[in-house]
């Protein structure tokens, strides 16, 4: 009997923590919903003192609150500030500075920032640039042969358009595949009928 | 089974599905076209992993369909929006469930009646296997399937097909290799020097399959498992280095010497061997799984062992957090929530926090204590029986 309430315990335990922290990873989760995503490929285009390199996109949606690009920074040798601006046209709406240090080799480097509203369906740009940066040790960005990056944008959305957003893609991806959601539903009622007939036979 | 994604099971069925194109020699072909492939990560594993599951994705092919093979070769964003990812993810893990019922099967063999409820339930309903086999979904379960086989074999005195099971669980992981003097050791104490051929002779046949791939394997595959093995030393002066695990595994051998070639005091000695590996090694996550059944099959019958696996679980999954993939954490629910990988949860909070390298040897050096105190446990149990 003791043993019988630890193994138990230790279940719950476990269970319990695990279903409080997979509640908070959706609930922050939600709050970054994605904007634009460009994966682009293997070049790699040299970002150094008087080598910027700059990307235009369509911004979806409005609170755009993270940048993802995908940088490389050899050996980690470039430890320079390397500065991250997001622009309307002339117009700087956000800047964020980061270290060198900060960035891996082949990293999706996130750069957040107050989210910046009234861009739905606007043309944007972001440029990376490092002016101290020397060619030896340039941050590296991963472009296609089109020389356009490969980057991720997302918006930050209340928690309600943000659940709904999110349950939504799921149940619309889960659902194209008519004839696997059958067959799941089908097997997950059989094992939950096995299970509680046998329960409800031992106890009669 | 169909929720969960680690991007390991995706790089491992991209290799294996070249089986279908006629591949046989996968080392070599990836040493002359990797450049040339959309993923470029080499074959790291024993030749039958390739062929096990090629083989699966050509009978599981009209399960799979066209898509499959679109989405094994995108390796870019947006690959939660591939149309039949949740059938995929569900057919390529049927083997694992499989392996999973079998031991659990296997298990129940090796136990009386009164401890085999016990057994199962540790086995199936353990979160952290679930974790391991549909989550990391890696194909370490069919090599420890097949330990267990061995084993089970060996308690039924037969010892070709213990041979068998154990040359086949070593041309899927290299780790087996160090269970054969476990095995071979007490029987030629024992006096048993037939049946210790035997089970080599076993071992021999089905590990023929990797001779023809060998040197190519030893040339091109990048063992985890060995950098980790050799990586912790004692220095005896300047000149003198010698892995810790040498000097551990030799008191092992030292033991299965001594030992009788009784069943449950192998299964004590090969829980031995893979305690020593995982306290010593930054281990991945999914070794743990080659160890558990063996630690069921004493655990069901000395429940009081859970209390010791308590600090054993809990360094386990603080290593998991230290290691640098999200995947191993948040993103693995990412076929649910598609963004759970980027929202970075731990790194913008627990890990901006925490020294991860002071993190994960304390975790290691918790974990190295359990195992003693669960070996001691289940040593003195062994003793006690007999």
């Amino acid at each position: 009997m003791k043993e019988a309430k630890l193994l138990l315990g230790l279940i719950t335990i476990v269970l319990v923590t695990f279903v409080l922290f997979l509640s908070l990873a959706i609930v922050y989760s939600i709050r970054m919903i994605p904007n634009v995503i460009q994966n682009n490929g293997d070049n790699l285009a040299a970002i150094y003192a008087g080598h910027d390199k700059e990307q235009l996109f369509q911004s979806n949606q409005d609170n755009i609150n993270v940048v993802f690009v995908r940088l490389k920074n050899i050996g980690i040798l470039n430890k320079d500030p390397f500065i991250f601006t997001i622009r309307a046209g002339r117009k700087v709406l956000k800047e964020v500075k980061i270290s060198g240090q900060n960035i891996g080799d082949d990293d999706w480097v996130k750069f957040q920032f107050e989210k910046v509203e009234n861009v739905e369906n606007k043309t944007l740009s972001f440029n990376l640039h490092s002016d101290t940066a020397r060619k030896e040790a340039a941050i590296l960005a991963y472009t296609n042969k089109s020389d356009e990056l490969s980057y991720k944008v997302y918006s930050k959305e209340n928690l309600s358009t943000g659940m709904k957003i999110l349950i939504r893609s799921f149940f619309n991806r889960f659902m194209v595949d008519k004839l696997f959601v059958i067959f799941y539903i089908a097997i997950i009622s059989a094992l939950l009928i096995i299970l509680f007939s046998k329960r409800h036979a031992k106890t009669s | 089974m169909p929720f969960l994604f680690h991007p390991d099971i995706k790089s491992q069925y991209f290799h294996a599905s070249f089986l279908q194109q006629g591949v046989v020699n996968i080392y070599q072909y990836l040493k002359i076209n990797k450049e040339n492939l959309p993923y470029k990560d080499s074959f790291n594993y024993p030749p039958l992993v390739y062929f096990f599951q090629g083989s699966w994705i050509y009978i599981a092919s009209p399960l799979l369909g066209q898509p499959f093979k679109d989405w094994l070769n995108y390796w870019g964003e947006g690959w939660y929006f591939n149309p039949q990812l949740y059938r995929q993810l569900f057919v390529l893990k049927i083997p694992y469930l499989t392996a999973d019922i079998l031991i659990g099967v296997l298990l129940t063999q090796f136990l009386e009646e009164r401890f085999r409820k016990k057994a199962l339930f540790l086995w199936f309903f353990n979160p952290l296997t679930i974790y391991i086999i549909y989550g990391l979904s890696n194909f370490d379960i069919i090599p420890t399937f097949l330990t267990i086989l061995a084993l089970f074999y060996f308690k039924k005195k037969s010892y070709l097909y213990s041979g068998i099971a154990m040359g086949a669980a070593i041309s899927f992981k290299l780790y087996p290799l160090l269970f054969l003097p476990l095995f071979t050791f007490p029987m030629l104490t024992s006096k048993l020097f037939k049946k210790a051929f035997i089970f080599l002779l076993g071992c021999v046949l089905a590990a023929l399959i990797f001779l023809p791939f060998l040197g190519d394997f030893l040339k091109y595959a990048d063992s985890g498992l060995l950098k980790t093995l050799l990586g912790f030393k004692f220095s005896f002066g300047q000149a003198i280095q010698i892995p810790v695990f040498y000097i551990l595994y030799a008191v092992i051998l030292i033991f299965s010497i001594r030992s009788k070639a009784n069943w449950d005091r192998i299964a004590f000695l090969m829980l031995m061997v893979l305690f020593c590996i995982l306290s010593i090694s930054h281990f991945h996550p999914q070794w743990f799984l080659w160890l558990f059944p063996f630690f069921v099959i004493f655990a069901a019958q000395r429940l009081n062992l859970l209390i010791y696996a308590v600090p054993l679980f809990t360094s386990f999954i603080i290593s998991i957090l230290a290691f640098e993939d999200r995947f191993l954490t948040l993103g693995i629910f990412s076929p649910i929530i598609f963004n759970i990988y980027d929202a970075g949860l731990l790194e913008q909070t627990v890990f901006s926090k925490i020294d991860k390298t002071t993190t994960l040897v304390s975790a290691q050096i918790v974990f190295g204590l359990a195992s003693l105190l669960v070996l001691y446990s289940i040593f003195r149990y062994i003793n006690e029986r007999s």
